[in-house]
């Protein structure tokens, strides 16, 4: 029987990645951190959770695991597994045991995705006792104190069936994130996009429009992810119709008349 | 000319009037009269008599207005239809003058088309002599008029029936459409009624959707419908609320546009014209509906709707009682409504107001003030001629063309106020004018044109400055420095318009620093008239009506009273909240066919009914509350589909019979215990374990063993060790739908207990089952009379608890009147799309053939055809039919009417409660 444990250097991020605070959030991170409370961050797709985290973990110099929550995740996923290999039995640590090992953050995105059974392995790790049960070695890992646990989520998601516990849900500090204002987000699409100030404004101004049809016929208004990626194709000399046509207008909808009022809500503004 | 018969004495009247008039001709044209009545007047004198006064009389008194040509053509046409009908001959002489008058070339073509009709259909021919005229006199193009003619001509010769069911429509056609769309739709509904006459007819009527699409494509412009939608989502886009789009012909009765206008906003909704075709260019069209959007949206956007009507600045506190304005209403009439000419008010506070929303909205989105400066230039060829204006509109127009392209204002004293005012509105252009300013801006306007009241002082413009931003604090502070008018009457009114030095100066000034779009030198002398908006400053900028909803809801109520009272007067009950659900559903159904819809369905009721089994449509619904839905129908022998032809009432089963329930459940008491054990058994279990799997979170320690023994032995090892859990769910929605047609009152077997309580029971055995199971399960029953009226109860919904009132429904649950399958399934699978499940099941319970001999004929192959279709479209969206019948000689027709779709006849309707259950769960497993 033997071992596999990560690395913990390749779990560090090199360069600080672009992050442009809009409140208070990123000292609640840093003093959610000291205080060892795990961390909540909820808010619509593409609005800069990932990166904040990413931020985050370079800004405090710990290592971060991510893993992307789905359906089939089970709790062997998340804490390890042996698997056989060569005639023998190996243990391979999942990401949580191997971020708590390492003392790292472990960041578990889109969290509500994931079923209900398969989370309550974090629920030891997510309160004072801090400990994670290994129950195939029959171990129990005690967590350092720079292991963090950090879960995102999108209320705009939520249906019946996808919710998080409440059990689970008040293990957390909870730092909501949104929309950028409008300046603020100009800011960045201008800043990830390299576009000028203007073009960046009049790309958030399309978005802040398409935003006011969520639950007017999208489900879900327009990421600032997909204003850059829009921002970027124009950048390289695309015209801006064009552009946000394959950046906008196509990955929001399929619905022939809502793709062609968001075209006329961009041809609005360019 | 006397008879022996009754009607002598008239007889002789009228014969005498004749001669009367006969003696008022020309004698060429009497004697020619005489001729033709003769030999018919032999025949039937009295009738022919009149009919041939009637002629005379027409042709005498139009004579004197029609210029000799028009007047020969006239009568060449009359006497040609009258040597075959005296009485198409006076209705075509009635008709035909103004036809006459524009284009007397035509009427030969008339003439002859209505003298061809008597031969097919006398009744038809007289229609054709009262409609043909008018009709052709509204086409200009000569060619299409007499292409249109041809066409209805040929109609009426081949096809009588068609040409009277058609000949009504025609002039609502030519309303809404192009002579040249016209035409060939009348020429395509020819070549179908040579293939079959019954699609032409339903083609004609636009009852089938081919005929809709025929029509839609025929006339010109971009429909409203096209566009809706997009429309609405863009306008929500602006302010992030609900904004219904809507056509103006939605507008209650009393609201309107102003003329050439294109849309209109009550705050929440927008009205459009139905068809814009004032380019030929469809995105040019649409271009125009989004300029016109965003402007009555940036009414709402930029806080028109937020008026205090009260705190205008300026503004005498004189206070016009009207009663007819809703205080608390639309603030911008309430505004109005300060004023002593309310109209000329409303009028100047949305000038006003345009000018600061369009300034707004070319601020905030530059790609849309391309848009609009593209329709400006468009429209500015459009501008009435000022010369045709008189008094306010004059002066507006001026104004309107100051401020909207920068034309100059004429020069000379008496406009000095004007030139000096034109800042005052020029100043709401600037990006800190609100709502509050246009009111003061409008209240001091008013006085200016005329108004009552002191015009006061203008204040003097502020120092020029660059870029035509002028501070809108200079503004307020000449109003509060404005004095209360006194009454009397100032110099406003007294200006008088001079139209020689308007036309010197309009036409060759240029813009003198207003913010206005780009000089368009054929301005001034563009065609006029025609179309030209005169309630507005311009066709894309509406206006305001007062919130629809609350005016059209008063007279709704108003209609549904008044069908209730004629209800009421034939000894027929129904509640008011049922009539006006009908009404909202279908307003084009007039109070006659409504009334006879609801007599019908309640005799009907009454008929089938026992004592105590009152009809639904008595029992009163105002706490139940139907919801109205209309679907297509399938019609086989067209060949098509007949758009929003039924409606479903859906309502709430009552009833409160749960003791049935309890002794279905008494009787079969074993049986149910079982069924409960075996459903339980279908449950799935949450978890499963798939073994020897190649990739799992643990290993399966029993193929772990085998497989390292096999690698030990040399054996080949296929590494299948783990084991992995397995998640299973259920999934499962059920409608079940259950025939409620008369026929099942019908009792089967020895037990003497009739089809439908059989059914029942199996319901009840079935909902035990499903209880035990966790699928989620609605219970709805249906039937009805007539298209008009399908009635869907629903016994269980599929989020409601089967309880004591679920019980006491289906224990109540009993046999009404027809039933019209295709409806009731295309509403259950309307109701089951809403539910989100992976699988959706449709079991359909019926006795047999769906037959609804309401006011049409639901029967025999057409009910089966669609029946059938409505299955298949369920199928299409996934939905799992399968239809169960007790039908044993239904064999025959059910392959037939039930294509593709599973179903299963159960023979002795005994055995339906033990056979339903067991068939759900064959379905689903």
């Amino acid at each position: 029987m033997s071992d596999r444990s990560p690395d913990a250097s390749q779990f560090l991020t090199a360069e600080m990645p672009y992050y442009r605070p809009s409140g208070v959030e990123v000292e609640l991170f840093e003093q959610a951190f000291h205080n060892k409370i795990p961390v909540l961050l909820k808010g619509p797709t593409g609005c800069g959770k990932t990166r904040f985290v990413s931020y985050m973990a370079h800004k405090l110099a710990r290592p971060l695991v991510t893993v992307a929550c789905h359906e089939d995740l089970t709790a062997s996923d998340l804490v390890g597994r042996f698997l056989f290999r060569d005639g023998e039995t190996q243990w391979v640590d999942g990401p949580l045991t191997a971020s708590v090992k390492m003392g790292g953050i472990c960041y578990l995105d889109e969290v509500v995705e994931a079923r209900n059974d398969s989370l309550v392995v974090i629920h030891p790790l997510a309160d004072d006792r801090r400990i994670l049960p290994v129950e195939k070695r029959n171990e129990i890992l005690k967590a350092p104190d720079d292991f963090m646990l950090v879960v995102s989520y999108n209320p705009a998601y939520q249906s019946v069936i996808k919710d998080l516990k409440q059990s689970t849900r008040q293990r957390f500090i909870a730092i909501p994130f949104d929309y950028l204002e409008r300046d603020v987000e100009a800011e960045v699409v201008g800043h990830e996009a390299g576009l000028d100030d203007e073009t960046a404004l009049r790309l958030v101004r399309v978005g802040q429009r398409i935003r006011k049809l969520k639950n007017h016929g999208l489900d879900e208004g327009v990421s600032t992810r997909l204003l850059i990626y829009a921002g970027r194709l124009i950048a390289s000399g695309l015209e801006p119709s064009e552009a946000c046509a394959a950046a906008i207008v196509e990955p929001l909808s399929d619905d022939a008349d809502l793709q062609r009022s968001m075209t006329e809500i961009i041809r609005d503004f360019f | 000319m006397s008879s022996g018969n009754g009607d002598d004495g008239k007889g002789s009247d009228a014969g005498r009037r004749w001669l009367k008039r006969i003696a008022s001709l020309p004698v060429g044209e009497a004697a020619e009269l005489l001729v033709l009545a003769r030999s018919r007047i032999r025949e039937s004198p009295v009738e022919h008599a009149k009919a041939a006064a009637d002629v005379t009389r027409a042709l005498g008194d139009v004579r004197p207005g029609l210029p000799s040509d028009a007047f020969q053509a006239l009568r060449r046409a009359v006497l040609l239809v009258a040597r075959r009908d005296w009485t198409a001959a006076a209705y075509l002489a009635e008709c035909a003058p103004p036809l006459a008058r524009e284009h007397p070339d035509t009427l030969d073509w008339v003439g002859e088309a209505v003298a061809r009709a008597i031969q097919a259909d006398r009744t038809l021919a007289r229609q054709l002599a009262r409609i043909l005229p008018g009709c052709a006199g509204r086409i200009d193009d000569r060619e299409a008029r007499l292409r249109v003619i041809s066409a209805l001509s040929d109609l009426c010769r081949r096809f009588p029936g068609l040409g009277l069911a058609a000949l009504p429509t025609v002039e609502s056609l030519l309303e809404e459409g192009s002579p040249e769309g016209l035409a060939r739709f009348l020429e395509e509904a020819l070549t179908l009624a040579g293939r079959s006459e019954v699609v032409a007819r339903s083609f004609l009527l636009r009852e089938s959707r081919a005929g809709q699409h025929a029509w839609d494509n025929q006339r010109d412009g971009l429909p409203l419908q096209a566009v809706a939608r997009t429309l609405q989502f863009y306008a929500e886009s602006h302010v992030g609320e609900h904004i219904e789009v809507r056509a103006a012909t939605d507008l209650p009765p009393g609201m309107g546009m102003p003329p050439g206008a294109i849309a209109i906003t009550d705050g929440r909704r927008i009205f459009l014209v139905p068809r814009l075709d004032r380019f030929d260019d469809p995105e040019a069209n649409f271009r125009l509906y989004k300029v016109a959007t965003a402007h009555e949206v940036g009414r709402i956007e930029f806080g028109t709707f937020d008026l205090d009507p009260h705190g205008v600045p300026g503004l005498d506190p004189i206070d016009v009682e009207r009663p007819e304005v809703d205080a608390d209403g639309n603030p911008v009439l309430v505004f109005a409504s300060r004023f002593e000419d309310q109209a000329l008010a409303q009028r100047l506070i949305l000038f006003a107001e345009d000018l600061r929303v369009d300034a707004c909205l070319r601020r905030e989105y530059p790609g849309l003030a391309r848009d609009i400066e593209e329709m400006a230039r468009v429209e500015r060829l459009d501008r009435p001629d000022i010369d045709e204006l008189e008094g306010p509109e004059q002066l507006l127009e001026l104004l309107a063309r100051r401020l909207w392209y920068g034309e100059a204002l004429p020069d000379g004293d008496v406009w000095r106020r004007f030139r000096e005012s034109a800042w005052l509105l020029e100043a709401l252009r600037h990006p800190g004018a609100g709502v509050q300013d246009s009111a003061g801006a409008a209240a001091r306007l008013y006085r200016l044109l005329g108004g009552e009241g002191e015009p006061g002082d203008v204040p003097e413009p502020p120092p020029e400055q660059p870029g035509g931003g002028v501070s809108i604090g200079v503004l307020r502070r000449g109003d509060e420095g404005d004095e209360e008018g006194d009454g009397s009457a100032g110099d406003g009114p007294s200006i008088v318009l001079d139209p020689e030095g308007v036309m010197d100066d309009g036409a060759g000034g240029g813009p003198d620093g207003g913010a206005g779009g780009p000089h368009d030198p054929r301005g001034g002398d563009s065609r006029s008239g025609d179309g030209a908006a005169t309630g507005t400053t311009r066709p894309f900028h509406g206006g305001v009506v007062p919130d629809v909803e609350d005016a059209s809801q008063k007279a709704l109520e108003q209609r549904a009273a008044r069908i209730q009272r004629a209800l009421d007067a034939r000894g027929i009950p129904a509640s008011l909240r049922e009539i006006m659900n009908a009404l909202e559903l279908d307003p084009e159904l007039s109070d006659r066919a409504l009334e006879q819809s609801i007599i019908d369905g309640f005799r009907e009721g009454l008929r089938r009914s026992d004592k105590d089994a009152r009809p639904r449509l008595r029992q009163g619904e105002a706490d139940t509350g139907a919801v109205l839905h209309r679907y297509p129908e399938w019609d086989e022998q067209i060949g098509d589909y007949r758009p929003r032809w039924t409606t479903v009432w859906e309502r709430r089963a009552e009833g409160n019979a749960g003791a049935f329930v309890d002794a279905v459940l008494a009787e079969h008491g074993p049986m149910v215990s079982q069924l409960r054990r075996e459903f339980q058994m279908l449950r799935p279990t949450g978890l499963g374990r798939e073994r020897r799997a190649r990739d799992g979170e643990e290993l399966d320690l029993d193929a772990l063993v085998a497989d390292l023994v096999d690698r030990r032995v040399g054996l080949p090892a296929d590494g299948r060790v783990y084991q992995r859990r397995r998640y299973s769910t259920r999934d499962v929605a059920v409608a079940f739908l259950v025939d409620l047609s008369a026929s099942t009152r019908e009792s089967v077997g020895e037990s003497g207990k009739s089809v439908i309580e059989v059914e029942k029971e199996a319901l009840v055995l079935m909902c035990e089952a499903l209880e035990a199971l966790g699928d989620r399960y609605g219970i709805f029953g249906f039937s009805g009379r007539g298209r008009q009226m399908v009635t869907f109860d629903v016994f269980k919904d599929f989020g409601e608890r089967y309880g004591g009132d679920v019980k006491g429904r289906i224990g109540a649950m009993t046999y009404r009147m027809e039933n019209r399958d295709g409806a009731a399934i295309r509403h259950a699978t309307r109701r089951l799309m809403d539910v989100d499940a992976r699988s959706r099941l449709l079991i359909l319970l019926s006795d047999g053939k769906p037959l609804d001999c309401g006011c049409d004929l639901y029967q025999a192959s057409y009910a089966q055809a669609d029946t059938r279709t409505a299955l298949r479209e369920a199928r299409a969206q996934r939905i799992h039919p399968f239809c169960i019948t007790v039908d044993p000689q239904g064999e025959d027709y059910l392959k037939e009417m039930y294509g593709a779709v599973r179903y299963a006849v159960i023979d002795s309707v005994t055995a339906l409660p033990s056979r339903l259950p067991a068939i759900y769960r064959r379905l689903t497993t």
